[in-house]
């Protein structure tokens, strides 16, 4: 999976999981800023992730993504996708 | 009266635990306790799953001769950017009317805190409007005092 498909089903978890407007995301979006992604909206989150990629993500990892860019770095990182399409 | 066993739940528990917690978000609702959301139904479909099966979680139930008839859902929450902070949260409790008043709501939340504990959880919390004088009660004798405050602007 390159990094355009990677970032483009992170997009969709967000809006799934979050209830974030697609319109909203961008790698500025920040746990707590953005109402919908609290501690309990983080969970589900992640849970949602590591089922979409067949991941498991490391709990220092969980802690360490404090942003929608954060999470894309990290998703990229597990899941060893290239960083060009 | 016999004490209902508590287990961990499973995948065979699906159907049940979908019941189980339509009747608590119907209950919830209907005291006002609860805003309903746009679709019910389907919001149970899609989150009942992970219940059961999702990590950093754990439902267990409670019911005589492998049945379900309580059940409650535990989570363990990461915080971003807090290195050290794991919280334990119970999100939800419930029991039916063949278990109300047996204890069993309260021996599952027991459980619960045991399995939090184990996970690491640094503080185990569960939320509770201010005015629900039952659910507070409940809370306090099940050893939770209360610490956070959440205030709500109140229109007049």
């Amino acid at each position: 999976m390159d990094k355009a498909a990677v970032a483009a089903k992170l997009a969709e978890i967000f809006v799934n999981e979050l209830g974030v407007d697609e319109a909203d995301i961008n790698d500025d979006l920040h746990y707590n800023v953005a109402p919908e992604w609290d501690s309990v909206g983080h969970m589900h989150l992640i849970a949602a992730i590591e089922e979409e990629f067949a991941i498991e993500i490391p709990d220092d990892a969980v802690v360490e993504m404090t942003s929608h860019g954060k999470v894309v770095e990290i998703v990229l990182r597990l899941v060893g996708a290239g960083a060009n399409p | 009266m016999t004490t209902a066993p508590i287990r961990d739940a499973t995948a065979d528990d699906l159907g049940r635990l979908l019941a189980l917690r339509r009747a608590f978000f119907e209950t919830q609702i209907a005291a006002g306790l609860l805003d309903l959301p746009a679709d019910l139904p389907a919001m149970l479909e899609r989150t009942t799953p992970a219940l059961v099966q999702g990590k950093r979680q754990h439902c267990f139930v409670a019911g005589a001769d492998g049945s379900a008839e309580a059940y409650l859902w535990a989570v363990l929450r990461l915080v971003p950017g807090m290195r050290h902070t794991v919280v334990g949260s119970i999100e939800e409790v419930y029991a039916a009317p063949a278990l109300q008043g047996t204890g069993a709501a309260g021996r599952l939340v027991e459980r619960a805190v045991a399995w939090l504990r184990q996970q690491g959880a640094t503080r185990i919390q569960t939320r509770v409007l201010a005015d629900n004088g039952r659910a507070l009660a409940f809370w306090a004798r099940a050893g939770f005092a209360e610490n956070v405050h959440i205030l709500e602007f109140a229109s007049k």
